[in-house]
Protein backbone atom coordinates (compact mmCIF):
# COMPACT_ATOMS: atom_id res chain seq x y z
CA UNK A 1 0.00 0.00 0.00
CA UNK A 2 1.40 3.49 -0.98
CA UNK A 3 0.75 5.53 1.38
CA UNK A 4 3.06 8.40 -0.14
CA UNK A 5 1.13 8.61 -3.38
CA UNK A 6 -2.42 10.30 -2.00
CA UNK A 7 0.36 12.50 0.39
CA UNK A 8 1.90 13.68 -2.55
CA UNK A 9 -0.96 14.77 -4.40
CA UNK A 10 -2.45 16.58 -1.59
CA UNK A 11 0.56 18.43 -0.96
CA UNK A 12 1.10 19.05 -4.49
CA UNK A 13 -2.55 20.41 -4.65
CA UNK A 14 -2.24 22.25 -1.49
CA UNK A 15 0.64 24.17 -2.82
CA UNK A 16 -0.93 25.29 -5.79
CA UNK A 17 -4.07 25.93 -4.68
CA UNK A 18 -3.06 28.88 -2.47
CA UNK A 19 -4.15 31.64 -4.95
CA UNK A 20 -6.14 35.20 -3.92
CA UNK A 21 -8.82 33.38 -6.14
CA UNK A 22 -8.89 30.38 -4.23
CA UNK A 23 -8.35 32.77 -1.22
CA UNK A 24 -11.27 34.33 -2.14
CA UNK A 25 -13.62 31.81 -2.29
CA UNK A 26 -12.55 30.29 0.82
CA UNK A 27 -13.42 33.52 2.32
CA UNK A 28 -16.80 33.25 0.97
CA UNK A 29 -17.64 30.25 1.78
CA UNK A 30 -16.68 30.84 5.29
CA UNK A 31 -17.65 34.20 5.25
CA UNK A 32 -21.58 33.99 3.56
CA UNK A 33 -23.32 32.09 6.58
CA UNK A 34 -21.95 34.99 9.04
CA UNK A 35 -22.99 38.02 6.81
CA UNK A 36 -26.51 36.21 6.57
CA UNK A 37 -26.92 35.58 10.40
CA UNK A 38 -25.05 38.72 11.10
CA UNK A 39 -28.02 40.76 8.94
CA UNK A 40 -30.77 38.34 10.57
CA UNK A 41 -29.87 39.66 14.13
CA UNK A 42 -29.24 43.40 12.71
CA UNK A 43 -33.06 43.35 10.87
CA UNK A 44 -34.68 41.21 13.45
CA UNK A 45 -36.29 43.59 17.29
CA UNK A 46 -36.21 40.14 18.98
CA UNK A 47 -33.95 37.15 19.21
CA UNK A 48 -35.03 34.54 17.06
CA UNK A 49 -35.67 30.78 18.95
CA UNK A 50 -32.88 28.88 18.95
CA UNK A 51 -34.49 26.11 17.57
CA UNK A 52 -34.91 27.86 14.45
CA UNK A 53 -31.07 29.88 14.64
CA UNK A 54 -29.63 26.06 14.79
CA UNK A 55 -31.07 24.83 11.58
CA UNK A 56 -30.26 28.22 10.11
CA UNK A 57 -26.61 27.59 11.39
CA UNK A 58 -26.80 24.05 10.16
CA UNK A 59 -28.26 25.01 6.56
CA UNK A 60 -26.37 27.34 6.20
CA UNK A 61 -22.88 25.94 7.22
CA UNK A 62 -22.69 22.12 6.27
CA UNK A 63 -25.41 21.71 3.81
CA UNK A 64 -24.63 25.50 2.21
CA UNK A 65 -20.95 26.36 2.80
CA UNK A 66 -18.92 23.10 3.15
CA UNK A 67 -21.06 21.70 0.35
CA UNK A 68 -20.42 24.74 -2.48
CA UNK A 69 -16.80 23.88 -1.19
CA UNK A 70 -16.48 20.87 -2.33
CA UNK A 71 -18.86 21.09 -5.61
CA UNK A 72 -15.93 23.32 -6.51
CA UNK A 73 -12.90 21.65 -5.28
CA UNK A 74 -13.92 17.72 -5.18
CA UNK A 75 -15.90 17.49 -8.22
CA UNK A 76 -13.11 18.31 -10.98
CA UNK A 77 -10.81 15.21 -9.88
CA UNK A 78 -10.72 14.13 -13.43
CA UNK A 79 -11.56 16.68 -15.86
CA UNK A 80 -9.15 18.87 -14.13
CA UNK A 81 -6.02 16.79 -14.98
CA UNK A 82 -7.74 15.60 -18.24
CA UNK A 83 -7.71 19.72 -18.95
CA UNK A 84 -4.33 20.02 -17.28
CA UNK A 85 -3.08 17.47 -19.61
CA UNK A 86 -1.56 15.69 -16.60
CA UNK A 87 -3.66 12.69 -16.92
CA UNK A 88 -1.26 10.38 -18.79
CA UNK A 89 1.46 10.76 -16.56
CA UNK A 90 -0.91 10.38 -13.69
CA UNK A 91 -2.09 7.00 -14.49
CA UNK A 92 1.06 5.33 -16.15
CA UNK A 93 2.01 4.47 -12.14
CA UNK A 94 1.18 1.96 -10.11
CA UNK A 95 -1.02 3.72 -8.29
CA UNK A 96 -1.41 6.55 -9.88
CA UNK A 97 -5.53 6.61 -9.78
CA UNK A 98 -5.82 5.68 -6.23
CA UNK A 99 -3.41 8.59 -5.41
CA UNK A 100 -5.36 11.28 -7.62
CA UNK A 101 -8.81 10.71 -6.01
CA UNK A 102 -7.60 9.94 -2.26
CA UNK A 103 -5.06 13.02 -2.45
CA UNK A 104 -7.23 15.32 -4.27
CA UNK A 105 -10.56 14.11 -1.91
CA UNK A 106 -7.91 14.89 0.92
CA UNK A 107 -7.21 18.28 0.05
CA UNK A 108 -10.91 18.90 -0.99
CA UNK A 109 -12.28 18.32 2.54
CA UNK A 110 -9.21 19.84 4.01
CA UNK A 111 -10.62 23.61 2.31
CA UNK A 112 -14.14 22.63 3.19
CA UNK A 113 -13.59 21.32 6.79
CA UNK A 114 -11.72 24.63 7.07
CA UNK A 115 -14.00 27.05 6.14
CA UNK A 116 -16.99 25.24 7.93
CA UNK A 117 -14.75 25.32 10.84
CA UNK A 118 -13.81 28.81 10.59
CA UNK A 119 -17.94 30.18 9.73
CA UNK A 120 -18.75 28.02 12.87
CA UNK A 121 -16.17 30.09 14.83
CA UNK A 122 -17.53 33.20 13.94
CA UNK A 123 -21.22 32.39 13.71
CA UNK A 124 -22.18 30.73 16.32
CA UNK A 125 -20.81 33.65 18.91
CA UNK A 126 -22.81 35.92 16.22
CA UNK A 127 -26.52 34.54 16.53
CA UNK A 128 -26.55 35.10 20.31
CA UNK A 129 -27.74 31.59 20.86
CA UNK A 130 -27.58 30.25 24.36
CA UNK A 131 -25.35 27.32 24.22
CA UNK A 132 -22.87 28.39 22.03
CA UNK A 133 -20.01 25.65 22.77
CA UNK A 134 -22.64 23.13 22.66
CA UNK A 135 -24.01 24.36 19.17
CA UNK A 136 -20.10 24.79 18.26
CA UNK A 137 -19.26 21.50 18.53
CA UNK A 138 -22.16 20.01 17.24
CA UNK A 139 -21.91 21.84 13.65
CA UNK A 140 -17.92 21.21 13.71
CA UNK A 141 -18.07 17.60 14.13
CA UNK A 142 -21.43 17.99 11.83
CA UNK A 143 -19.13 19.98 9.32
CA UNK A 144 -16.17 16.99 9.36
CA UNK A 145 -18.84 14.56 8.56
CA UNK A 146 -20.59 16.90 6.08
CA UNK A 147 -17.29 16.90 4.04
CA UNK A 148 -16.40 13.56 3.76
CA UNK A 149 -19.70 12.27 2.66
CA UNK A 150 -20.46 14.93 0.41
CA UNK A 151 -16.68 14.77 -0.80
CA UNK A 152 -16.60 11.15 -1.51
CA UNK A 153 -20.29 11.45 -3.43
CA UNK A 154 -18.87 15.09 -5.37
CA UNK A 155 -15.76 12.95 -6.05
CA UNK A 156 -17.71 9.68 -7.15
CA UNK A 157 -19.51 11.53 -9.68
CA UNK A 158 -16.09 13.59 -10.93
CA UNK A 159 -15.24 10.37 -11.84
CA UNK A 160 -18.11 9.04 -13.11
CA UNK A 161 -18.68 11.88 -15.55
CA UNK A 162 -15.96 13.39 -17.61
CA UNK A 163 -17.56 15.96 -18.81
CA UNK A 164 -20.13 18.27 -17.06
CA UNK A 165 -19.36 16.60 -13.93
CA UNK A 166 -20.35 20.03 -12.03
CA UNK A 167 -23.95 20.00 -13.98
CA UNK A 168 -24.41 16.64 -12.68
CA UNK A 169 -22.98 17.38 -9.07
CA UNK A 170 -25.63 20.17 -9.07
CA UNK A 171 -28.91 18.15 -10.09
CA UNK A 172 -27.65 15.42 -7.55
CA UNK A 173 -26.95 18.25 -4.97
CA UNK A 174 -30.30 19.97 -5.60
CA UNK A 175 -32.99 17.40 -6.84
CA UNK A 176 -31.50 14.67 -4.03
CA UNK A 177 -29.66 16.47 -1.21
CA UNK A 178 -31.77 19.07 -1.72
CA UNK A 179 -35.92 17.57 -2.43
CA UNK A 180 -35.64 14.06 -1.69
CA UNK A 181 -34.04 14.20 1.61
CA UNK A 182 -36.75 16.59 3.47
CA UNK A 183 -39.66 14.68 1.56
CA UNK A 184 -40.97 12.48 4.19
CA UNK A 185 -40.48 9.20 3.21
CA UNK A 186 -38.32 5.93 3.60
CA UNK A 187 -36.08 6.98 -0.02
CA UNK A 188 -35.10 10.02 2.43
CA UNK A 189 -32.81 7.67 4.43
CA UNK A 190 -30.69 7.17 1.69
CA UNK A 191 -29.60 10.69 1.29
CA UNK A 192 -26.57 12.53 3.83
CA UNK A 193 -28.73 15.16 4.47
CA UNK A 194 -30.56 13.25 6.37
CA UNK A 195 -28.47 11.52 8.50
CA UNK A 196 -26.88 15.05 9.47
CA UNK A 197 -30.07 16.30 10.42
CA UNK A 198 -30.60 13.26 12.49
CA UNK A 199 -27.06 14.06 14.47
CA UNK A 200 -28.09 17.72 14.61
CA UNK A 201 -31.42 16.98 16.44
CA UNK A 202 -30.37 14.25 18.54
CA UNK A 203 -27.28 15.99 19.97
CA UNK A 204 -28.95 19.49 20.04
CA UNK A 205 -32.03 17.64 21.58
CA UNK A 206 -34.47 19.15 18.70
CA UNK A 207 -36.19 16.15 19.26
CA UNK A 208 -39.98 15.74 19.79
CA UNK A 209 -40.91 12.47 20.68
CA UNK A 210 -44.70 12.42 19.91
CA UNK A 211 -44.45 14.00 16.99
CA UNK A 212 -44.21 11.67 13.95
CA UNK A 213 -44.06 13.85 10.62
CA UNK A 214 -40.57 15.59 11.72
CA UNK A 215 -39.60 11.96 12.86
CA UNK A 216 -39.92 11.18 9.39
CA UNK A 217 -37.32 14.01 8.50
CA UNK A 218 -34.58 12.45 10.61
CA UNK A 219 -35.30 9.08 12.00
CA UNK A 220 -35.11 7.75 15.48
CA UNK A 221 -31.75 6.07 14.80
CA UNK A 222 -28.85 6.67 17.58
CA UNK A 223 -26.06 8.92 16.39
CA UNK A 224 -24.25 5.91 16.50
CA UNK A 225 -25.49 4.01 14.01
CA UNK A 226 -25.79 7.65 11.97
CA UNK A 227 -21.91 8.76 11.83
CA UNK A 228 -21.51 4.72 11.10
CA UNK A 229 -23.30 5.07 7.80
CA UNK A 230 -22.36 8.68 7.24
CA UNK A 231 -18.67 7.40 7.55
CA UNK A 232 -19.69 3.63 5.59
CA UNK A 233 -20.80 6.18 2.76
CA UNK A 234 -17.65 7.74 2.22
CA UNK A 235 -15.44 4.80 2.32
CA UNK A 236 -17.97 3.08 -0.26
CA UNK A 237 -18.32 6.19 -2.62
CA UNK A 238 -14.54 6.50 -2.52
CA UNK A 239 -14.17 3.17 -3.19
CA UNK A 240 -16.02 2.94 -6.25
CA UNK A 241 -14.42 6.09 -7.36
CA UNK A 242 -11.41 4.78 -7.07
CA UNK A 243 -12.40 1.69 -9.08
CA UNK A 244 -14.11 3.95 -11.60
CA UNK A 245 -10.78 5.69 -12.09
CA UNK A 246 -9.23 2.53 -12.27
CA UNK A 247 -10.65 1.29 -14.91
CA UNK A 248 -10.25 4.36 -17.41
CA UNK A 249 -11.60 5.07 -20.75
CA UNK A 250 -11.47 8.87 -20.11
CA UNK A 251 -10.88 11.01 -23.34
CA UNK A 252 -7.67 12.55 -23.88
CA UNK A 253 -6.77 15.45 -26.77
CA UNK A 254 -3.73 13.33 -27.42
CA UNK A 255 -4.95 9.67 -28.65
CA UNK A 256 -3.87 9.12 -32.29
CA UNK B 1 17.56 -9.93 -19.20
CA UNK B 2 14.64 -11.78 -17.70
CA UNK B 3 14.62 -15.57 -18.09
CA UNK B 4 11.06 -17.34 -17.82
CA UNK B 5 10.64 -19.79 -15.38
CA UNK B 6 11.17 -22.26 -18.36
CA UNK B 7 14.22 -20.75 -18.90
CA UNK B 8 13.58 -18.96 -21.84
CA UNK B 9 14.39 -14.83 -22.80
CA UNK B 10 11.59 -12.88 -21.65
CA UNK B 11 11.13 -10.10 -24.44
CA UNK B 12 10.97 -6.52 -23.01
CA UNK B 13 7.43 -6.03 -24.83
CA UNK B 14 5.72 -8.27 -26.66
CA UNK B 15 2.39 -7.90 -28.21
CA UNK B 16 -0.25 -10.60 -29.15
CA UNK B 17 -3.24 -9.26 -31.54
CA UNK B 18 -3.26 -6.16 -30.03
CA UNK B 19 -6.53 -4.06 -31.02
CA UNK B 20 -7.62 -0.92 -29.89
CA UNK B 21 -11.15 0.37 -31.30
CA UNK B 22 -12.88 3.52 -30.56
CA UNK B 23 -16.10 2.90 -31.71
CA UNK B 24 -15.87 2.18 -35.05
CA UNK B 25 -12.77 3.88 -35.30
CA UNK B 26 -9.04 1.36 -35.62
CA UNK B 27 -6.62 2.79 -33.37
CA UNK B 28 -4.25 -0.08 -33.30
CA UNK B 29 -4.94 -3.17 -35.31
CA UNK B 30 -3.99 -7.04 -34.82
CA UNK B 31 -0.12 -5.80 -33.50
CA UNK B 32 2.11 -8.64 -32.89
CA UNK B 33 5.62 -8.19 -32.22
CA UNK B 34 8.45 -9.09 -29.78
CA UNK B 35 10.79 -6.83 -28.63
CA UNK B 36 14.42 -7.51 -26.68
CA UNK B 37 16.01 -4.69 -24.58
CA UNK B 38 17.63 -2.11 -27.07
CA UNK B 39 16.62 1.33 -28.65
CA UNK B 40 14.12 1.42 -30.93
CA UNK B 41 12.10 3.85 -33.19
CA UNK B 42 8.41 3.68 -33.47
CA UNK B 43 7.23 5.61 -36.41
CA UNK B 44 4.63 6.72 -38.60
CA UNK B 45 2.93 9.71 -39.71
CA UNK B 46 0.36 11.44 -37.42
CA UNK B 47 -2.86 8.96 -36.52
CA UNK B 48 -0.81 6.04 -37.33
CA UNK B 49 -1.58 4.80 -33.84
CA UNK B 50 1.48 5.21 -31.78
CA UNK B 51 0.40 6.74 -28.91
CA UNK B 52 -2.79 4.52 -28.39
CA UNK B 53 0.25 1.73 -28.62
CA UNK B 54 2.08 3.48 -25.90
CA UNK B 55 -1.33 3.82 -23.96
CA UNK B 56 -2.13 0.08 -24.30
CA UNK B 57 2.10 -0.61 -23.44
CA UNK B 58 1.27 1.65 -20.25
CA UNK B 59 -1.56 0.26 -19.14
CA UNK B 60 -3.75 3.75 -19.22
CA UNK B 61 -5.67 2.04 -22.11
CA UNK B 62 -7.63 -1.09 -22.50
CA UNK B 63 -7.29 -3.05 -25.45
CA UNK B 64 -10.45 -4.30 -27.46
CA UNK B 65 -8.92 -7.69 -28.57
CA UNK B 66 -5.23 -9.39 -27.56
CA UNK B 67 -2.32 -8.21 -24.91
CA UNK B 68 0.19 -6.26 -24.29
CA UNK B 69 3.43 -7.74 -22.29
CA UNK B 70 5.94 -5.95 -20.39
CA UNK B 71 8.83 -7.85 -18.69
CA UNK B 72 6.46 -10.51 -19.84
CA UNK B 73 3.48 -9.85 -17.97
CA UNK B 74 0.33 -7.58 -18.43
CA UNK B 75 0.48 -3.97 -17.52
CA UNK B 76 -2.90 -3.82 -16.42
CA UNK B 77 -3.31 -6.62 -14.22
CA UNK B 78 -0.10 -6.31 -13.00
CA UNK B 79 0.27 -2.45 -11.77
CA UNK B 80 3.21 -2.67 -9.93
CA UNK B 81 5.50 -3.70 -13.56
CA UNK B 82 4.71 0.34 -14.12
CA UNK B 83 7.52 1.17 -11.74
CA UNK B 84 9.58 -0.01 -13.76
CA UNK B 85 8.26 2.04 -17.16
CA UNK B 86 9.48 5.72 -17.59
CA UNK B 87 6.48 7.50 -20.34
CA UNK B 88 6.56 10.48 -21.34
CA UNK B 89 3.71 11.32 -23.18
CA UNK B 90 3.40 13.75 -26.01
CA UNK B 91 0.61 16.20 -24.86
CA UNK B 92 1.78 19.64 -23.46
CA UNK B 93 1.71 20.19 -19.69
CA UNK B 94 -0.97 22.88 -18.94
CA UNK B 95 0.30 23.72 -15.28
CA UNK B 96 1.39 26.83 -15.47
CA UNK B 97 1.51 27.87 -11.95
CA UNK B 98 3.57 24.62 -10.53
CA UNK B 99 6.93 24.59 -10.91
CA UNK B 100 9.03 21.36 -12.28
CA UNK B 101 10.19 20.12 -9.12
CA UNK B 102 7.04 20.23 -7.20
CA UNK B 103 5.55 18.90 -10.14
CA UNK B 104 7.65 15.52 -10.28
CA UNK B 105 7.49 15.49 -6.29
CA UNK B 106 4.25 14.87 -6.69
CA UNK B 107 4.93 12.27 -9.20
CA UNK B 108 7.88 10.21 -7.72
CA UNK B 109 5.29 10.21 -4.75
CA UNK B 110 2.60 8.37 -6.75
CA UNK B 111 5.16 6.04 -7.36
CA UNK B 112 5.93 5.35 -3.79
CA UNK B 113 8.76 7.32 -3.31
CA UNK B 114 8.97 9.36 0.27
CA UNK B 115 8.83 13.08 -0.02
CA UNK B 116 12.85 13.15 0.85
CA UNK B 117 13.93 10.90 -2.12
CA UNK B 118 11.44 12.53 -4.03
CA UNK B 119 12.96 15.94 -3.72
CA UNK B 120 16.46 14.85 -4.33
CA UNK B 121 15.66 12.46 -7.24
CA UNK B 122 13.58 15.28 -8.74
CA UNK B 123 16.11 17.75 -8.29
CA UNK B 124 19.30 15.11 -10.41
CA UNK B 125 16.48 14.22 -13.13
CA UNK B 126 16.06 18.28 -13.52
CA UNK B 127 19.39 18.71 -13.63
CA UNK B 128 20.50 15.86 -16.08
CA UNK B 129 18.24 17.48 -18.55
CA UNK B 130 19.55 21.21 -17.96
CA UNK B 131 16.55 22.67 -15.93
CA UNK B 132 19.07 23.68 -12.63
CA UNK B 133 18.61 26.91 -12.90
CA UNK B 134 15.47 27.13 -13.25
CA UNK B 135 13.08 23.75 -11.64
CA UNK B 136 11.47 26.11 -8.87
CA UNK B 137 9.69 28.23 -11.49
CA UNK B 138 6.27 28.02 -12.53
CA UNK B 139 6.02 25.63 -15.74
CA UNK B 140 4.06 28.59 -17.80
CA UNK B 141 6.97 30.70 -17.50
CA UNK B 142 9.06 27.98 -19.60
CA UNK B 143 9.63 28.02 -23.30
CA UNK B 144 8.15 24.97 -25.14
CA UNK B 145 11.58 23.35 -25.27
CA UNK B 146 12.15 24.05 -21.18
CA UNK B 147 8.50 22.22 -20.55
CA UNK B 148 9.83 19.34 -23.18
CA UNK B 149 12.96 18.89 -20.68
CA UNK B 150 10.62 18.52 -17.77
CA UNK B 151 8.65 16.11 -19.44
CA UNK B 152 11.71 14.08 -19.99
CA UNK B 153 12.99 14.55 -16.43
CA UNK B 154 9.82 13.08 -15.10
CA UNK B 155 10.02 9.71 -17.32
CA UNK B 156 13.82 9.19 -16.26
CA UNK B 157 13.67 10.42 -12.90
CA UNK B 158 12.88 7.51 -10.89
CA UNK B 159 15.55 5.45 -13.32
CA UNK B 160 13.42 3.15 -15.52
CA UNK B 161 14.30 -0.32 -17.51
CA UNK B 162 12.23 0.80 -20.17
CA UNK B 163 11.76 4.57 -21.53
CA UNK B 164 9.01 5.44 -23.76
CA UNK B 165 8.99 8.90 -25.43
CA UNK B 166 5.78 10.28 -27.56
CA UNK B 167 7.42 13.00 -29.56
CA UNK B 168 10.20 14.14 -27.31
CA UNK B 169 11.82 16.70 -30.09
CA UNK B 170 8.40 18.75 -30.14
CA UNK B 171 9.32 22.38 -29.79
CA UNK B 172 13.51 21.95 -29.30
CA UNK B 173 15.81 24.24 -31.22
CA UNK B 174 18.85 22.35 -32.92
CA UNK B 175 20.60 22.78 -29.96
CA UNK B 176 18.08 21.37 -27.83
CA UNK B 177 17.16 18.36 -30.00
CA UNK B 178 21.38 17.87 -30.24
CA UNK B 179 21.61 17.77 -26.42
CA UNK B 180 18.74 15.43 -25.93
CA UNK B 181 19.95 12.93 -28.41
CA UNK B 182 23.51 12.90 -26.71
CA UNK B 183 21.03 12.13 -23.57
CA UNK B 184 19.02 9.51 -25.50
CA UNK B 185 21.84 7.58 -26.78
CA UNK B 186 23.40 7.85 -23.63
CA UNK B 187 20.88 6.24 -21.37
CA UNK B 188 20.38 3.67 -24.11
CA UNK B 189 23.87 2.52 -23.78
CA UNK B 190 23.38 1.47 -20.67
CA UNK B 191 21.67 -1.67 -21.64
CA UNK B 192 18.35 -0.19 -21.10
CA UNK B 193 15.14 -0.44 -23.51
CA UNK B 194 13.98 3.34 -25.13
CA UNK B 195 10.98 3.44 -27.49
CA UNK B 196 11.28 6.74 -29.30
CA UNK B 197 8.40 7.04 -31.02
CA UNK B 198 7.63 10.06 -33.90
CA UNK B 199 6.84 10.87 -36.70
CA UNK B 200 10.20 12.58 -38.23
CA UNK B 201 12.37 10.01 -39.38
CA UNK B 202 15.93 12.08 -39.11
CA UNK B 203 14.90 12.66 -35.44
CA UNK B 204 14.73 8.72 -34.55
CA UNK B 205 17.60 7.92 -37.04
CA UNK B 206 20.50 10.10 -35.18
CA UNK B 207 19.32 7.82 -31.88
CA UNK B 208 19.17 4.41 -33.08
CA UNK B 209 18.71 2.02 -36.28
CA UNK B 210 16.14 0.29 -35.18
CA UNK B 211 13.06 0.89 -36.40
CA UNK B 212 8.78 0.05 -35.93
CA UNK B 213 7.40 1.41 -38.91
CA UNK B 214 3.59 1.56 -38.11
CA UNK B 215 0.61 3.17 -40.33
CA UNK B 216 -3.04 2.80 -39.49
CA UNK B 217 -2.99 1.23 -36.12
CA UNK B 218 -0.71 -1.64 -38.45
CA UNK B 219 2.83 -2.96 -38.10
CA UNK B 220 4.30 -2.13 -41.35
CA UNK B 221 7.29 -3.75 -40.52
CA UNK B 222 10.13 -4.02 -37.82
CA UNK B 223 14.27 -4.04 -38.45
CA UNK B 224 17.30 -2.26 -39.32
CA UNK B 225 17.56 0.26 -41.84
CA UNK B 226 19.54 -2.43 -43.50
CA UNK B 227 16.88 -5.14 -42.78
CA UNK B 228 14.29 -3.03 -44.40
CA UNK B 229 15.83 -2.14 -46.92
CA UNK B 230 16.65 -5.40 -47.92
CA UNK B 231 12.78 -5.98 -47.17
CA UNK B 232 11.78 -3.52 -49.98
CA UNK B 233 13.99 -3.89 -52.62
CA UNK B 234 11.93 -5.81 -54.85
CA UNK B 235 9.66 -3.68 -54.24
CA UNK B 236 8.60 -0.44 -56.67
CA UNK B 237 10.51 2.17 -55.78
CA UNK B 238 10.80 5.85 -56.85
CA UNK B 239 13.79 7.96 -57.73
CA UNK B 240 13.37 11.58 -59.32
CA UNK B 241 16.36 12.70 -61.32
CA UNK B 242 17.37 15.99 -61.86
CA UNK B 243 19.32 17.60 -64.64
CA UNK B 244 19.67 18.59 -68.18
CA UNK B 245 20.93 15.27 -69.63
CA UNK B 246 17.67 13.22 -67.97
CA UNK B 247 16.17 12.70 -71.15
CA UNK B 248 19.34 10.81 -72.39
CA UNK B 249 18.90 8.67 -69.50
CA UNK B 250 15.05 8.47 -70.22
CA UNK B 251 15.45 5.64 -73.49
CA UNK B 252 17.27 3.21 -71.14
CA UNK B 253 15.49 3.19 -68.77
CA UNK B 254 12.41 2.13 -70.59
CA UNK B 255 14.21 -0.72 -71.96
CA UNK B 256 15.33 -2.59 -68.74
CA UNK B 257 12.71 -5.07 -67.27
CA UNK B 258 12.74 -3.86 -63.65
CA UNK B 259 11.45 -0.38 -64.60
CA UNK B 260 8.08 0.02 -64.25
CA UNK B 261 7.62 3.00 -65.23
CA UNK B 262 9.50 6.58 -66.49
CA UNK B 263 7.97 9.75 -66.69
CA UNK B 264 10.03 12.88 -68.26
CA UNK B 265 8.80 15.99 -67.18
CA UNK B 266 7.47 19.02 -69.50
CA UNK B 267 10.95 21.00 -69.34
CA UNK B 268 12.60 17.90 -69.82
CA UNK B 269 14.99 18.65 -66.56
CA UNK B 270 13.25 16.19 -64.39
CA UNK B 271 13.08 12.33 -64.93
CA UNK B 272 10.62 9.69 -62.50
CA UNK B 273 11.34 6.67 -62.29
CA UNK B 274 9.75 3.90 -60.75
CA UNK B 275 11.32 0.54 -60.52
CA UNK B 276 11.79 -2.83 -58.26
CA UNK B 277 15.06 -3.84 -57.51
CA UNK B 278 16.36 -0.80 -56.45
CA UNK B 279 19.96 -1.60 -55.70
CA UNK B 280 20.32 -2.51 -59.24
CA UNK B 281 18.49 0.88 -60.42
CA UNK B 282 20.86 3.25 -58.41
CA UNK B 283 24.25 1.09 -60.09
CA UNK B 284 22.68 1.01 -63.32
CA UNK B 285 21.93 5.17 -63.09
CA UNK B 286 25.57 5.76 -61.94
CA UNK B 287 27.44 3.77 -64.56
CA UNK B 288 24.91 5.20 -67.26
CA UNK B 289 26.04 8.47 -65.67
CA UNK B 290 30.07 7.84 -66.12
CA UNK B 291 29.57 5.88 -69.33
CA UNK B 292 27.90 8.64 -71.72
CA UNK B 293 29.51 11.54 -69.52
CA UNK B 294 26.06 12.55 -68.69
CA UNK B 295 25.28 15.65 -66.52
CA UNK B 296 22.97 15.17 -63.58
CA UNK B 297 22.88 17.35 -60.64
CA UNK B 298 20.63 15.70 -58.01
CA UNK B 299 19.20 12.39 -57.25
CA UNK B 300 16.41 12.02 -54.86
CA UNK B 301 14.57 9.10 -53.53
CA UNK B 302 15.39 5.21 -53.56
CA UNK B 303 18.68 5.11 -52.65
CA UNK B 304 18.39 3.72 -49.21
CA UNK B 305 17.14 6.72 -47.63
CA UNK B 306 14.56 5.39 -44.60
CA UNK B 307 12.46 7.85 -45.68
CA UNK B 308 11.81 6.40 -49.15
CA UNK B 309 11.66 2.77 -47.78
CA UNK B 310 8.51 4.01 -45.36
CA UNK B 311 7.11 5.63 -48.13
CA UNK B 312 7.26 2.21 -50.34
CA UNK B 313 6.22 0.33 -47.24
CA UNK B 314 3.13 2.74 -46.39
CA UNK B 315 1.99 2.43 -50.48
CA UNK B 316 2.47 -1.37 -50.04
CA UNK B 317 0.09 -1.54 -47.33
CA UNK B 318 -2.46 1.25 -49.05
CA UNK B 319 -2.40 -1.39 -52.02
CA UNK B 320 -0.82 0.64 -54.44
CA UNK B 321 2.51 -1.38 -54.77
CA UNK B 322 2.68 -5.03 -55.55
Amino acid sequence: MNLWGPIGVAWFEMRRSFTPGRLLLWLLMAGFPVMLISLVRLLEDRQPPDEAFTLVLFGLIVRVSCVMGLLLWATPVISSEIEGRTWLYVVSRPTGSRSMVLGKFLVAILWAISAGVMATSVAVPASGISEPWRLWWVLCFLVVLGSLAYGAMLSLIGALVQKRAMVVAIIYLVFIEGLISIIPASINRLTVGYRLLGLLTHWMGLRREDDFRLEMLFGTAGPLFNVTVLLGYTGLLLLLAIFRVRLGGYLTASED
Amino acid sequence: MELSETGERVPVIELCGLTRLYGTVIGVNDLNLKLDPGCYGLVGPNGAGKTTLIGLLTGSLFPSRGEARIFGANPIQHRSLLSRVGVCPASELLIPRASARDWLVELLMIGGYSFRESHDMAAEALVLTGMKDRMDSPIGSYSLGMRQRVKLAQAIAHDPELLILDEPFNGLDPVGRFEMTELLKEWSSRGKTLILASHVLPEVEAVTDAFILIYGGRLLATGSAHELRAMVNDLPQEITLYGPDVEKLAGRMAEQPWVDSVRLSDDRNRLRIEARLADQLAHHVTCWVAEDNLRIDRMVGADGELASLFEVLTRRHRGYAR
